[in-house]
Protein backbone atom coordinates (compact mmCIF):
# COMPACT_ATOMS: atom_id res chain seq x y z
CA UNK A 1 0.00 0.00 0.00
CA UNK A 2 3.17 2.13 0.79
CA UNK A 3 4.06 2.04 -3.34
CA UNK A 4 0.63 4.02 -4.01
CA UNK A 5 0.86 6.30 -0.77
CA UNK A 6 4.54 7.12 -2.73
CA UNK A 7 3.48 7.24 -6.37
CA UNK A 8 0.59 9.66 -4.91
CA UNK A 9 2.82 11.39 -2.99
CA UNK A 10 4.41 12.67 -6.51
CA UNK A 11 1.37 14.36 -7.85
CA UNK A 12 1.68 18.29 -7.65
CA UNK A 13 0.54 20.07 -4.54
CA UNK A 14 0.61 16.58 -2.11
CA UNK A 15 2.56 16.60 1.02
CA UNK A 16 1.95 13.54 2.11
CA UNK A 17 -1.02 10.94 2.25
CA UNK A 18 -2.35 8.54 4.97
CA UNK A 19 -4.82 5.70 4.74
CA UNK A 20 -7.21 5.54 7.85
CA UNK A 21 -9.82 3.17 9.30
CA UNK A 22 -13.35 4.81 10.29
CA UNK A 23 -12.02 4.75 13.85
CA UNK A 24 -8.80 7.23 13.22
CA UNK A 25 -6.32 3.83 13.37
CA UNK A 26 -3.31 3.86 11.01
CA UNK A 27 -3.50 1.43 7.86
CA UNK A 28 -0.51 2.85 5.99
CA UNK A 29 0.96 6.18 5.86
CA UNK A 30 3.61 8.37 3.78
CA UNK A 31 4.45 11.45 5.19
CA UNK A 32 7.29 13.59 5.85
CA UNK A 33 8.92 13.43 9.30
CA UNK A 34 7.84 15.74 11.00
CA UNK A 35 4.58 14.87 11.51
CA UNK A 36 3.25 12.19 13.77
CA UNK A 37 1.08 10.48 11.40
CA UNK A 38 -0.81 8.74 14.23
CA UNK A 39 -1.63 11.80 16.11
CA UNK A 40 -3.00 13.37 12.45
CA UNK A 41 -5.13 10.06 11.86
CA UNK A 42 -6.57 10.30 15.05
CA UNK A 43 -7.63 13.99 14.58
CA UNK A 44 -8.96 13.57 10.96
CA UNK A 45 -10.82 9.90 12.46
CA UNK A 46 -12.30 12.45 14.91
CA UNK A 47 -13.40 15.08 12.56
CA UNK A 48 -14.68 12.35 10.74
CA UNK A 49 -17.09 11.16 13.01
CA UNK A 50 -18.12 14.63 13.66
CA UNK A 51 -18.82 15.78 10.22
CA UNK A 52 -20.88 12.11 9.46
CA UNK A 53 -23.12 13.28 13.03
CA UNK A 54 -23.17 16.77 11.68
CA UNK A 55 -24.92 15.41 8.01
CA UNK A 56 -26.61 12.46 9.74
CA UNK A 57 -28.28 14.96 12.02
CA UNK A 58 -28.92 17.16 8.66
CA UNK A 59 -30.55 15.14 6.30
CA UNK A 60 -27.48 15.09 3.97
CA UNK A 61 -26.37 11.68 3.87
CA UNK A 62 -23.02 10.10 4.26
CA UNK A 63 -20.00 12.12 3.81
CA UNK A 64 -17.42 11.44 0.80
CA UNK A 65 -14.66 14.25 1.14
CA UNK A 66 -14.01 16.33 4.08
CA UNK A 67 -11.64 19.31 3.53
CA UNK A 68 -9.57 21.81 5.92
CA UNK A 69 -7.97 25.09 4.88
CA UNK A 70 -5.46 26.07 7.10
CA UNK A 71 -3.13 29.00 7.14
CA UNK A 72 -0.66 26.89 5.12
CA UNK A 73 -1.46 23.55 4.72
CA UNK A 74 -4.62 22.04 4.14
CA UNK A 75 -6.18 18.28 4.58
CA UNK A 76 -7.94 16.21 2.01
CA UNK A 77 -10.26 13.47 3.13
CA UNK A 78 -12.08 10.81 0.81
CA UNK A 79 -13.03 7.85 1.09
CA UNK A 80 -11.97 4.70 -0.12
CA UNK A 81 -14.29 1.85 0.29
CA UNK A 82 -15.04 1.00 3.65
CA UNK A 83 -11.53 3.68 4.80
CA UNK A 84 -10.33 6.75 3.81
CA UNK A 85 -7.74 8.47 2.37
CA UNK A 86 -6.11 11.38 3.87
CA UNK A 87 -3.69 13.90 1.55
CA UNK A 88 -1.98 16.78 2.94
CA UNK A 89 -1.96 19.43 0.43
CA UNK A 90 0.38 22.40 -0.16
CA UNK A 91 -0.79 25.83 -0.11
CA UNK A 92 -1.40 26.44 -3.70
CA UNK A 93 -2.53 23.34 -4.33
CA UNK A 94 -4.88 22.97 -7.10
CA UNK A 95 -7.70 21.07 -5.74
CA UNK A 96 -9.73 20.35 -8.32
CA UNK A 97 -7.11 19.16 -10.38
CA UNK A 98 -5.60 17.41 -7.26
CA UNK A 99 -8.82 15.35 -6.88
CA UNK A 100 -9.10 14.36 -10.48
CA UNK A 101 -5.85 12.77 -10.22
CA UNK A 102 -5.81 11.27 -7.14
CA UNK A 103 -9.09 9.47 -8.66
CA UNK A 104 -7.09 6.12 -10.10
CA UNK A 105 -4.79 6.07 -6.82
CA UNK A 106 -8.10 6.06 -4.65
CA UNK A 107 -9.55 3.04 -7.00
CA UNK A 108 -5.86 1.37 -6.37
CA UNK A 109 -6.03 1.64 -3.04
CA UNK A 110 -9.76 0.39 -2.71
CA UNK A 111 -8.66 -2.52 -4.55
CA UNK A 112 -6.02 -3.45 -2.71
CA UNK A 113 -8.20 -2.90 0.93
CA UNK A 114 -10.62 -5.53 -0.62
CA UNK A 115 -8.15 -8.10 -1.23
CA UNK B 1 -8.37 49.77 -3.55
CA UNK B 2 -6.53 48.20 -6.48
CA UNK B 3 -9.85 46.05 -7.13
CA UNK B 4 -11.74 49.32 -7.63
CA UNK B 5 -9.23 50.76 -10.20
CA UNK B 6 -8.83 47.32 -11.74
CA UNK B 7 -12.71 47.30 -12.22
CA UNK B 8 -12.86 51.25 -13.25
CA UNK B 9 -10.50 50.44 -16.00
CA UNK B 10 -12.29 47.48 -17.04
CA UNK B 11 -15.72 49.26 -17.03
CA UNK B 12 -14.32 52.03 -19.31
CA UNK B 13 -13.44 49.71 -21.71
CA UNK B 14 -15.68 46.76 -21.60
CA UNK B 15 -19.07 48.17 -19.79
CA UNK B 16 -20.66 44.80 -18.40
CA UNK B 17 -23.71 44.50 -16.01
CA UNK B 18 -21.58 42.69 -13.48
CA UNK B 19 -18.47 44.86 -14.00
CA UNK B 20 -20.63 47.73 -12.58
CA UNK B 21 -22.61 45.34 -9.52
CA UNK B 22 -18.98 44.29 -8.46
CA UNK B 23 -17.38 48.09 -8.53
CA UNK B 24 -20.80 49.00 -6.96
CA UNK B 25 -20.76 46.33 -4.16
CA UNK B 26 -16.85 47.09 -3.40
CA UNK B 27 -17.33 50.81 -3.12
CA UNK B 28 -20.21 50.71 -1.17
CA UNK B 29 -18.16 48.23 1.53
CA UNK B 30 -15.33 50.89 1.68
CA UNK B 31 -17.67 53.02 3.03
CA UNK B 32 -18.45 55.18 -0.21
CA UNK B 33 -22.05 55.07 -0.58
CA UNK B 34 -22.33 58.14 -2.89
CA UNK B 35 -20.24 56.85 -5.50
CA UNK B 36 -21.46 53.18 -5.17
CA UNK B 37 -24.80 54.92 -5.44
CA UNK B 38 -24.50 56.63 -8.62
CA UNK B 39 -22.39 54.04 -10.30
CA UNK B 40 -25.69 51.93 -9.71
CA UNK B 41 -27.49 54.37 -11.76
CA UNK B 42 -25.46 54.76 -13.68
CA UNK B 43 -25.77 51.13 -14.44
CA UNK B 44 -30.02 51.27 -14.33
CA UNK B 45 -29.16 53.74 -17.14
CA UNK B 46 -26.96 51.88 -19.28
CA UNK B 47 -28.57 47.77 -18.14
CA UNK B 48 -31.86 48.73 -16.97
CA UNK B 49 -32.81 45.13 -16.61
CA UNK B 50 -29.69 44.36 -14.53
CA UNK B 51 -32.02 43.82 -11.27
CA UNK B 52 -28.80 43.36 -9.00
CA UNK B 53 -27.84 47.38 -9.65
CA UNK B 54 -31.10 47.98 -8.16
CA UNK B 55 -30.87 45.75 -5.24
CA UNK B 56 -27.04 47.38 -4.37
CA UNK B 57 -28.79 50.76 -4.73
CA UNK B 58 -32.00 49.80 -2.61
CA UNK B 59 -29.28 48.58 0.05
CA UNK B 60 -27.40 52.16 0.25
CA UNK B 61 -30.61 54.03 0.52
CA UNK B 62 -32.05 51.76 3.38
CA UNK B 63 -28.26 52.10 4.90
CA UNK B 64 -29.40 56.11 4.65
CA UNK B 65 -33.08 55.39 6.23
CA UNK B 66 -34.83 56.06 2.93
CA UNK B 67 -36.94 52.49 3.21
CA UNK B 68 -39.48 54.16 1.06
CA UNK B 69 -37.47 55.12 -1.50
CA UNK B 70 -35.55 51.61 -1.49
CA UNK B 71 -39.16 49.91 -1.85
CA UNK B 72 -39.44 51.94 -5.14
CA UNK B 73 -36.05 51.00 -6.29
CA UNK B 74 -36.64 47.24 -5.68
CA UNK B 75 -40.32 47.73 -7.12
CA UNK B 76 -38.90 49.00 -10.41
CA UNK B 77 -35.42 46.59 -10.35
CA UNK B 78 -38.24 43.50 -10.41
CA UNK B 79 -40.74 45.12 -12.81
CA UNK B 80 -37.46 45.23 -14.82
CA UNK B 81 -35.46 42.25 -14.33
CA UNK B 82 -38.12 39.72 -13.86
CA UNK B 83 -35.58 37.00 -12.56
CA UNK B 84 -34.71 39.03 -10.42
CA UNK B 85 -34.80 36.74 -7.32
CA UNK B 86 -32.51 38.63 -4.50
CA UNK B 87 -34.59 41.99 -5.19
CA UNK B 88 -37.80 40.24 -4.54
CA UNK B 89 -36.75 38.85 -1.33
CA UNK B 90 -35.72 42.11 -0.25
CA UNK B 91 -38.71 43.78 -1.17
CA UNK B 92 -40.72 40.71 0.39
CA UNK B 93 -38.98 41.90 3.67
CA UNK B 94 -39.49 45.68 3.40
CA UNK B 95 -42.98 45.11 2.75
CA UNK B 96 -43.23 43.08 6.24
CA UNK B 97 -41.34 45.75 7.97
CA UNK B 98 -44.09 48.43 5.98
CA UNK B 99 -47.00 46.20 7.28
CA UNK B 100 -47.93 45.46 3.86
CA UNK B 101 -48.60 41.58 4.30
CA UNK B 102 -50.00 41.23 0.87
CA UNK B 103 -47.65 42.71 -1.63
CA UNK B 104 -45.37 40.72 0.62
CA UNK B 105 -46.71 37.33 -0.24
CA UNK B 106 -46.72 38.21 -3.46
CA UNK B 107 -43.04 38.76 -4.06
CA UNK B 108 -42.04 35.67 -2.19
CA UNK B 109 -45.01 33.86 -4.63
CA UNK B 110 -42.82 35.41 -7.33
CA UNK B 111 -39.42 34.27 -5.75
CA UNK B 112 -40.86 31.08 -5.21
CA UNK B 113 -41.57 30.71 -8.77
CA UNK B 114 -37.79 31.26 -9.65
CA UNK B 115 -36.80 28.76 -7.26
CA UNK B 116 -39.37 26.32 -6.40
CA UNK B 117 -36.88 24.41 -4.42
CA UNK B 118 -36.38 27.29 -2.03
CA UNK B 119 -37.49 26.08 1.48
CA UNK B 120 -36.58 29.44 3.25
CA UNK B 121 -39.19 30.88 1.22
CA UNK B 122 -41.95 28.24 1.23
CA UNK B 123 -41.15 28.50 4.79
CA UNK B 124 -41.33 32.50 5.00
CA UNK B 125 -44.56 32.20 2.79
CA UNK B 126 -46.40 29.78 4.79
CA UNK B 127 -45.54 32.28 7.72
CA UNK B 128 -47.30 34.85 6.45
CA UNK B 129 -50.40 33.39 4.80
CA UNK B 130 -51.15 31.76 7.83
CA UNK B 131 -50.71 35.11 9.68
CA UNK B 132 -53.14 36.61 6.92
CA UNK B 133 -55.40 34.42 5.38
CA UNK B 134 -58.14 36.10 4.37
CA UNK B 135 -55.77 38.50 2.52
CA UNK B 136 -53.83 36.15 0.76
CA UNK B 137 -56.94 34.42 -0.99
CA UNK B 138 -57.66 37.72 -2.63
CA UNK B 139 -56.92 38.50 -5.75
CA UNK B 140 -54.48 41.25 -5.31
CA UNK B 141 -55.44 45.11 -6.31
CA UNK B 142 -52.73 44.92 -9.13
CA UNK B 143 -53.96 42.30 -11.00
CA UNK B 144 -54.03 43.20 -14.47
CA UNK B 145 -56.85 43.23 -16.59
CA UNK B 146 -55.36 43.35 -20.35
CA UNK B 147 -57.94 41.99 -22.34
CA UNK B 148 -61.06 43.80 -22.99
CA UNK B 149 -64.36 43.74 -21.29
CA UNK B 150 -66.43 41.47 -23.52
CA UNK B 151 -70.26 42.99 -24.17
CA UNK B 152 -73.03 41.43 -23.16
CA UNK B 153 -73.93 40.18 -26.33
CA UNK B 154 -70.21 38.66 -26.94
CA UNK B 155 -71.42 36.99 -23.52
CA UNK B 156 -74.76 35.74 -23.92
CA UNK B 157 -73.42 34.05 -27.32
CA UNK B 158 -71.22 32.21 -25.77
CA UNK B 159 -73.03 30.76 -23.36
CA UNK B 160 -75.74 28.21 -24.56
CA UNK B 161 -78.83 28.55 -21.82
CA UNK B 162 -80.76 26.19 -23.91
CA UNK B 163 -79.43 22.97 -22.35
CA UNK B 164 -78.47 24.05 -19.14
CA UNK B 165 -80.38 22.83 -15.98
CA UNK B 166 -82.34 25.32 -14.56
CA UNK B 167 -80.99 26.64 -10.81
CA UNK B 168 -82.96 28.93 -8.94
CA UNK B 169 -80.20 29.62 -6.62
CA UNK B 170 -78.08 30.65 -9.91
CA UNK B 171 -81.13 32.71 -11.33
CA UNK B 172 -81.20 34.67 -7.83
CA UNK B 173 -78.06 35.39 -8.57
CA UNK B 174 -78.18 36.88 -11.53
CA UNK B 175 -80.11 39.79 -11.76
CA UNK B 176 -78.98 42.88 -13.33
CA UNK B 177 -80.09 46.00 -14.16
CA UNK B 178 -80.40 45.84 -17.47
CA UNK B 179 -77.80 47.53 -20.08
CA UNK B 180 -77.79 48.11 -23.82
CA UNK B 181 -76.68 45.09 -25.34
CA UNK B 182 -73.45 46.32 -27.43
CA UNK B 183 -72.19 48.20 -24.54
CA UNK B 184 -69.06 47.19 -23.06
CA UNK B 185 -69.35 45.98 -19.28
CA UNK B 186 -67.34 48.62 -16.95
CA UNK B 187 -64.16 47.42 -15.63
CA UNK B 188 -64.52 46.49 -11.91
CA UNK B 189 -62.20 49.79 -10.40
CA UNK B 190 -63.63 49.59 -6.76
CA UNK B 191 -60.32 48.91 -4.22
CA UNK B 192 -60.73 45.69 -3.22
CA UNK B 193 -60.85 45.31 0.66
CA UNK B 194 -60.65 42.21 3.18
CA UNK B 195 -61.83 41.45 6.63
CA UNK B 196 -58.42 40.69 7.95
CA UNK B 197 -57.51 40.91 11.39
CA UNK B 198 -54.51 44.14 11.71
CA UNK B 199 -51.17 42.62 10.98
CA UNK B 200 -49.74 41.78 13.90
CA UNK B 201 -45.99 42.97 14.61
CA UNK B 202 -43.48 42.41 11.49
CA UNK B 203 -41.43 38.79 11.99
CA UNK B 204 -38.66 39.77 14.07
CA UNK B 205 -35.07 40.41 12.40
CA UNK B 206 -31.67 39.20 12.98
CA UNK B 207 -30.11 40.74 16.49
CA UNK B 208 -27.00 42.99 15.61
CA UNK B 209 -25.93 46.11 17.67
CA UNK B 210 -25.91 48.96 14.94
CA UNK B 211 -29.19 48.46 12.53
CA UNK B 212 -27.36 49.92 9.98
CA UNK B 213 -25.35 47.07 10.39
CA UNK B 214 -27.75 44.67 10.73
CA UNK B 215 -29.50 45.32 7.53
CA UNK B 216 -26.68 45.46 5.33
CA UNK B 217 -25.25 42.08 6.71
CA UNK B 218 -28.95 40.87 6.48
CA UNK B 219 -28.90 41.94 3.07
CA UNK B 220 -25.48 40.23 2.45
CA UNK B 221 -27.08 37.14 3.86
CA UNK B 222 -29.96 37.24 1.54
CA UNK B 223 -27.70 38.06 -1.68
CA UNK B 224 -25.57 34.55 -0.15
CA UNK B 225 -28.84 32.90 -0.28
CA UNK B 226 -30.27 33.93 -3.57
CA UNK B 227 -26.86 32.33 -5.60
CA UNK B 228 -27.95 28.90 -7.28
CA UNK B 229 -27.43 26.13 -4.71
CA UNK B 230 -27.77 27.64 -1.27
CA UNK B 231 -30.28 26.36 0.40
CA UNK B 232 -29.09 28.03 4.22
CA UNK B 233 -26.64 30.29 5.56
CA UNK B 234 -26.23 30.49 9.34
CA UNK B 235 -23.84 32.75 11.07
CA UNK B 236 -22.23 31.56 14.05
CA UNK B 237 -19.79 33.54 16.49
CA UNK B 238 -17.00 31.52 18.45
CA UNK B 239 -19.14 29.99 21.20
CA UNK B 240 -21.51 28.24 18.58
CA UNK B 241 -24.04 30.75 19.55
CA UNK B 242 -26.36 31.93 16.00
CA UNK B 243 -25.93 35.39 15.10
CA UNK B 244 -27.61 35.26 12.18
CA UNK B 245 -29.33 32.84 9.75
CA UNK B 246 -31.10 32.65 6.79
CA UNK B 247 -33.49 29.63 5.46
CA UNK B 248 -33.38 27.49 8.42
CA UNK B 249 -36.93 26.89 10.46
CA UNK B 250 -36.17 27.98 14.41
CA UNK B 251 -34.05 25.81 16.32
CA UNK B 252 -32.56 24.48 13.11
CA UNK B 253 -29.92 27.11 12.77
CA UNK B 254 -29.10 26.10 16.96
CA UNK B 255 -28.27 22.52 15.73
CA UNK B 256 -25.99 23.49 12.69
CA UNK B 257 -24.08 25.90 15.18
CA UNK B 258 -23.59 23.69 17.68
CA UNK B 259 -22.49 20.86 14.95
CA UNK B 260 -20.31 22.91 13.23
CA UNK B 261 -18.59 23.93 16.01
CA UNK B 262 -17.63 20.31 16.98
CA UNK B 263 -16.43 20.00 13.03
CA UNK B 264 -14.45 23.31 13.84
CA UNK B 265 -12.89 22.49 16.87
CA UNK B 266 -11.74 19.12 14.85
CA UNK B 267 -10.66 20.57 12.11
CA UNK B 268 -8.54 22.89 14.12
CA UNK B 269 -7.16 20.27 16.06
CA UNK B 270 -6.04 18.39 12.63
CA UNK B 271 -4.39 21.43 11.33
CA UNK B 272 -2.37 22.19 14.45
CA UNK B 273 -1.61 18.94 13.87
CA UNK B 274 0.48 19.35 10.69
CA UNK B 275 1.76 21.95 12.39
CA UNK B 276 0.29 24.30 10.20
CA UNK B 277 -2.05 27.27 12.09
CA UNK B 278 -5.45 29.10 12.07
CA UNK B 279 -8.38 27.11 10.19
CA UNK B 280 -9.70 29.59 7.64
CA UNK B 281 -12.21 27.16 5.94
CA UNK B 282 -13.63 23.75 5.57
CA UNK B 283 -16.14 21.51 3.18
CA UNK B 284 -17.99 18.64 3.70
CA UNK B 285 -19.16 16.85 0.57
CA UNK B 286 -22.20 14.62 0.97
CA UNK B 287 -24.01 12.05 -1.32
CA UNK B 288 -27.00 14.78 -1.45
CA UNK B 289 -24.94 18.19 -1.14
CA UNK B 290 -22.26 20.29 0.45
CA UNK B 291 -21.76 21.97 3.75
CA UNK B 292 -18.74 24.70 4.00
CA UNK B 293 -17.63 26.79 6.73
CA UNK B 294 -15.77 30.27 6.34
CA UNK B 295 -13.96 31.29 9.62
CA UNK B 296 -12.52 35.05 10.37
CA UNK B 297 -11.37 35.04 13.72
CA UNK B 298 -14.09 34.00 15.89
CA UNK B 299 -16.84 34.71 13.48
CA UNK B 300 -17.70 31.43 10.81
CA UNK B 301 -20.19 30.95 7.89
CA UNK B 302 -21.89 27.94 7.30
CA UNK B 303 -23.56 27.14 4.40
CA UNK B 304 -25.50 24.51 3.21
CA UNK B 305 -25.74 23.80 -0.72
CA UNK B 306 -26.25 21.41 -3.16
CA UNK B 307 -23.88 20.03 -5.54
CA UNK B 308 -24.33 22.75 -8.09
CA UNK B 309 -22.97 25.26 -6.30
CA UNK B 310 -19.95 27.30 -7.15
CA UNK B 311 -17.82 27.33 -4.44
CA UNK B 312 -15.83 29.90 -5.26
CA UNK B 313 -18.19 32.68 -5.61
CA UNK B 314 -20.22 31.39 -2.48
CA UNK B 315 -16.77 32.16 -0.39
CA UNK B 316 -16.46 35.61 -1.79
CA UNK B 317 -20.21 36.23 -1.03
CA UNK B 318 -19.27 34.22 2.53
CA UNK B 319 -16.52 36.26 2.85
CA UNK B 320 -18.36 39.70 2.18
CA UNK B 321 -20.63 38.73 4.73
CA UNK B 322 -18.45 38.19 7.30
CA UNK B 323 -16.16 41.67 6.35
CA UNK B 324 -20.46 43.56 6.99
CA UNK B 325 -20.56 41.91 10.35
CA UNK B 326 -17.24 43.17 11.32
CA UNK B 327 -15.51 39.76 11.53
CA UNK B 328 -12.07 40.91 10.62
CA UNK B 329 -12.08 44.24 12.97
Amino acid sequence: MNDILEQLNRVRGVGGSVILSTEGLVIASCLRNDVDDEEISASVGSLIERAQNMCTRTGLGNVNMVHLQGDHDGVLTVTAGQSYLMIITDPHANLALLRLEARPYIDALVERLSL
Amino acid sequence: MDEIERLKKKLENYPSPSAYNRLAEIMRLHGKNEDAAELCQRCIREFPRNGQAYVIKAGIELSLGSKGIAIDTLTAGVKNDHRCYSGLRMLADLHVEAHNRPEAIRCLQKALELKPSDQGVERRLAELQASEPAASAQPTPQAPAPTPAPTRKQISETIDLSEAPVNKTTLNHTAAPAAPVDEPLAPFSMPLTTNAAPAPAPLPLEVTADPQTAHSSTMALSVLCAEEGVQSATVVDGQGRVIMSQGLAPGEDDLIAALSLDVTTSGADAINALGSQGLKEWSIETTTGKLLSFQDHSISIIINADSRVKMALLELRARQTLTLLGAGA
